[in-house]
């Protein structure tokens, strides 16, 4: 028998691997993926809510999130496209003309 | 039974995850982001939700990620220069929120009690989905103020991806270092050609 709280326990491991996946990798595409897989702990999180008060709302917000998520890559890959046909690069280090 | 189920898909979910962190190759971490999302249609469907797993399946691991790997090999990041992350204190910094987040999360998870939910599967098949979202007028609201974002990133992504005008070009080349401003214009050529 699943437990909400094994449900919690995989998506804050997921979680996490996402967060430092943002934080540490230089290479823009991989940290638009780790951003997916944050998205995802968070759908895991809220489709176990969802079973434990049996309450559909909550995938219907999955539903809602996984839009987003496509939106997000659709204009996220089209930066990266944009940018590379000026830098050569999907470096994050090399990309700082609005850095200060 | 199903804890055992639940516990294998969350070991490959997580080892992917890892790998697509680790990975040095961008296509293999795509490739490992797959998986890792069809190991969590897997955990919807023991999670009372297959309508969502067969979203995750369609949606997720056939067109999105197909979209990265096409920019991918598009755009050919094979492998990034020099190391994938150097080992100064910012890589540290990072892993140490990640971690600082990831306890703080199953701190408050823990402390709060969750009752179990009822015994056996009670699935919700798309009827029961589909009555919830558009009943409800929230919701229904939120699914107005999705559709025009929908359409906002695809006029938004069409936009980006045009070719520049001269003035543009002349505009972005200001910024660069002198290095790269004698060439002519060599940039606008490769990523172009395949649109009519």
């Amino acid at each position: 028998m699943i437990q909400t709280i094994h449900v919690l326990w995989l998506s804050t491991i997921l979680f996490v691997i996402g967060t430092a996946g943002v934080l540490v990798r230089r290479n823009a595409i991989v940290m638009l993926m780790s951003v997916e897989l944050m998205l995802n702990a968070v759908n895991l999180a809220l489709i176990g809510f969802a079973r434990q008060f049996r309450d559909v709302t909550g995938q219907v917000y999955v539903i809602f999130i996984m839009t987003v998520a496509a939106a997000e890559v659709a204009i996220g890959l089209a930066l990266f496209v944009a940018v590379f046909r000026h830098k050569r690069t999907l470096d994050t280090q090399k990309i700082d003309l609005l850095r200060w | 039974m199903s804890l055992v189920i639940f516990i294998m898909f969350g070991c490959v979910a997580v080892g992917c995850a890892l790998a697509m962190v680790f990975a040095r190759n961008p296509v293999y971490g795509a490739i490992a982001l797959i998986v890792c999302l069809a190991a969590l249609a897997g955990e919807y469907l023991l999670l009372d939700a297959p309508l969502l797993a067969a979203f995750q399946i369609l949606v997720y691991a056939g067109a999105i990620m197909v979209l990265y790997l096409f920019v991918i090999m598009l755009l050919n990041v094979r492998r990034e220069e020099g190391c994938r992350w150097c080992t100064d204190w910012r890589t540290y910094l990072g892993f140490a929120l990640a971690g600082l987040i990831g306890i703080s999360f199953l701190f408050k998870a823990s402390n709060v009690a969750h009752p179990a939910p009822p015994a056996g599967f009670h699935v919700y098949d798309v009827t029961g989905v589909a009555y919830t979202m558009f009943t409800d007028p929230t919701l229904l609201f939120v699914i107005e103020a999705l559709g025009v974002l929908l359409l906002m990133s695809v006029v938004g992504a069409i936009y980006l991806g045009r070719r520049f005008s001269a003035e543009e070009e002349s505009l972005l080349k200001r910024g660069e270092p002198e290095a790269s401003k004698g060439k002519g214009a060599p940039d606008d050529v490769p990523c172009g050609e395949a649109a009519p």
